[in-house]
């Protein structure tokens, strides 16, 4: 039954997959490619110079992941959604085992992404002579980005899995975030409750914190 | 008549002439005497008028000049002080003036301390620019200004348009007063330092990107420093003089580093064989010629070290660090720090090499509670998509 699924994803998600996998390999090499004796603009022997060329990757590595997650998960259940779930239902499957074999199936999609990152990262840091006192961590930066791309896939797949009124209460969540700012500064108040929430979303203990590290292929 | 009476007569008539002579000329210096005197009066009473008049005058000019400077620069009414800066705003931005003044006089006192007392002779005046987007648009952009009022007299200085934002406003207020307080620095001071301190920007920064010099850097004498060599230390910040900075700081391989670097202005024309000698066949000495020719600057390490350093020091030194780090000019930079920290040099670039070695960055490497937390909230969010109903 796995298989089955996975390949009606495959089918639904693969142009997806196959943008998010040349991205991924395309932009480890991309980042390094003026480091050391690269040669489009001229070598970058200068540590702080790569490395603030490295930390300006970062958020792009960011973009990546989540749109890979987003775009994977929205993908698992469109044609669900408009199918009107007949599908689902006609299924010899509870509810929570066909959940969890989307679910497993999008997660084994987003390996491939996951990987391409790492093998342009070893290519790219291979390819690179790196000045005295840097490092760098391909691993690291596709461990980060299979946690973050996963933990993307896994929002969207929640919200996306639920009925219409279920997002419309996740939206009517977002919409009292924004009106209890605005009732705020009404009263002379400084509005600080979408910052201070989205401040603890993307602090380190907070749900995205996997998002908000450092994002470098080279480090020191 | 005899010669003898002839004689005696004669005398007596010389004599007589010359009392006659002696009084008249006593008379006359009697009387020169006293109108010199009635002169010398008159005199006095002369200067005396006019100091009065220069003194009438001076005031007349000075309240002639605030007048005029008064309806030249015309300031907004309203006056909010923070600490030592003072803010003439139009009543719009009072508020915005309040919070840009509590968050630039943080930063501030917080690295000049009571020196930073003296930006009250100055004024930070707020209003509406008058640009002609705004006018057709209809909008406000405030700009900042920087005037120097000494005696009532406003001689305006800086003019900037600023964003609404009181972060970015606080930002450029705590500039412009950063380089009030710089321009009031001796040479030796502000070259050393250059460039100029930020107060806006966090101490860890500088440590950080410092941290980062320390363990990237081409010059030897920076791996001594990051070991724990503190003469090495001072070198790399210059605060110690070295004979040959090229021979004494860095080893063979960084003359070859350097000369890379550099390629923008060293590769050029003439010089391309001895580049390439330098750079593809090793040939160090060349390297060294190539640097010594051109004669770049070079120093182990950047502004940021030289900045961190400054700011451990006045940390250490309390509130009046600062004050005394600017009046002790004419003595070696080590020892103005030295005073300025109040302990022994060494003792100083000791705590800024600790300061700076716990600011190594956060690695790139995921934490594994980074990565658990993830991978929790993955799972959270899966068992709620779980929990959802196939009935629509």
């Amino acid at each position: 039954m796995f298989k089955a699924i996975l390949f009606t994803q495959w089918r639904w998600g693969r142009v997806l997959v196959a943008t998010c996998v040349v991205a991924g390999f395309a932009i480890p090499v991309f980042s390094v490619r003026n480091a050391g004796g690269g040669s489009w603009n001229g070598p970058m022997w200068n540590a702080l110079d790569l490395l603030a060329s490295m930390q300006s990757y970062g958020p792009i590595y960011v973009l990546l992941a989540g749109f890979a997650g987003i775009a994977l998960s929205t993908s698992a259940w469109a044609p669900d959604h408009a199918g009107r779930h007949v599908y689902a239902l006609s299924l010899p499957l509870a509810r929570w085992h066909y959940v969890l074999l989307r679910y497993g199936s999008g997660v084994v999609l987003l390996v491939p992404v996951s990987l391409a990152l790492w093998i342009g990262a070893l290519v790219a840091s291979v390819s690179t002579p790196l000045p005295t006192g840097l490092h760098a961590y391909p691993g690291a930066l596709a461990l980060r980005f299979a946690l973050a791309s996963v933990l993307s896939f896994s929002v969207i797949f929640a919200v996306a899995s639920g009925t219409k009124r279920s997002a419309g209460y996740a939206l009517a969540v977002l919409l009292g975030l924004v009106l209890a700012d605005l009732l705020i500064s009404l009263f002379g108040g400084t509005p600080v409750v979408i910052e201070s929430t989205l401040g603890w979303l993307f602090s380190s203990s907070g749900v995205f914190g996997i998002f908000t590290g450092r994002w470098m292929l080279i480090d020191v | 008549m005899s010669d003898v009476a002839l004689a005696r007569r004669r005398t007596r008539r010389r004599v007589a002439a010359l009392g006659l002579t002696v009084i008249a000329g006593g008379c006359w210096t009697a009387a020169w005497a006293q109108s010199a005197a009635a002169r010398a009066d008159s005199l006095r009473l002369g200067r005396a008028s006019l100091q009065a008049l220069a003194v009438a005058f001076t005031a007349a000019r000075q309240e002639a000049d605030r007048s005029d400077s008064l309806a030249r620069y015309r300031l907004p009414r309203d006056t909010v002080r923070v600490g030592g800066l003072v803010f003439r705003v139009m009543p719009a931005y009072a508020p915005l003036a309040r919070n840009t003044g509590t968050i630039s006089w943080e930063q501030l006192d917080g690295m000049f301390g009571d020196a930073a007392l003296s930006l009250s002779s100055h004024v930070f005046v707020l209003r509406d620019g008058m640009t002609e987007i705004n006018r057709s648009q209809g909008t406000r952009t405030p700009t900042v200004e920087l005037a120097e009022v000494v005696d009532g007299v406003i001689s305006p200085k800086h003019r900037e348009s600023v964003n609404i934002a009181p972060a970015d406003l606080a930002n450029r207020v705590t500039r412009l007063a950063t380089a009030e307080l710089r321009a009031r620095q001796d040479v030796a001071l502000r070259e050393w330092l250059n460039p100029m301190l930020n107060p806006s920007s966090p101490a860890w920064a500088d440590r950080e990107r410092t941290y980062i010099e320390l363990v990237t850097a081409d010059a030897r004498v920076s791996e001594r420093c990051f070991v724990g060599d503190l003469l090495r230390c001072r070198q790399a910040l210059l605060i110690t003089p070295v004979a040959d900075t090229l021979s004494e700081l860095y080893d063979a391989a960084g003359w070859r580093r350097l000369v890379q670097q550099r390629e923008g202005s060293l590769r050029s024309g003439r010089t391309v064989p001895d580049f390439d000698r330098c750079v593809n066949d090793s040939d160090f000495q060349e390297c060294l010629a190539l640097l010594r020719h051109s004669g770049v600057p070079v120093a182990p390490l950047g502004g940021a070290a030289r900045h961190s350093l400054v700011r451990t020091a006045l940390a250490a030194g309390g509130r009046g660090a600062y004050a005394r780090l600017t009046s002790s000019s004419g003595k070696p930079i080590a020892e103005r720090l030295a005073l300025t920290a109040g302990v022994p040099v060494d003792s100083l670039v000791s705590m800024w090499r600790s300061a700076v070695l716990a600011a190594r960055p956060v690695r790139t490497g995921v934490l594994p509670g980074e990565a658990w937390l993830a991978v929790f909230w993955a799972t959270v969010l899966g068992l709620v998509s779980f929990g959802s109903t196939r009935w629509r």
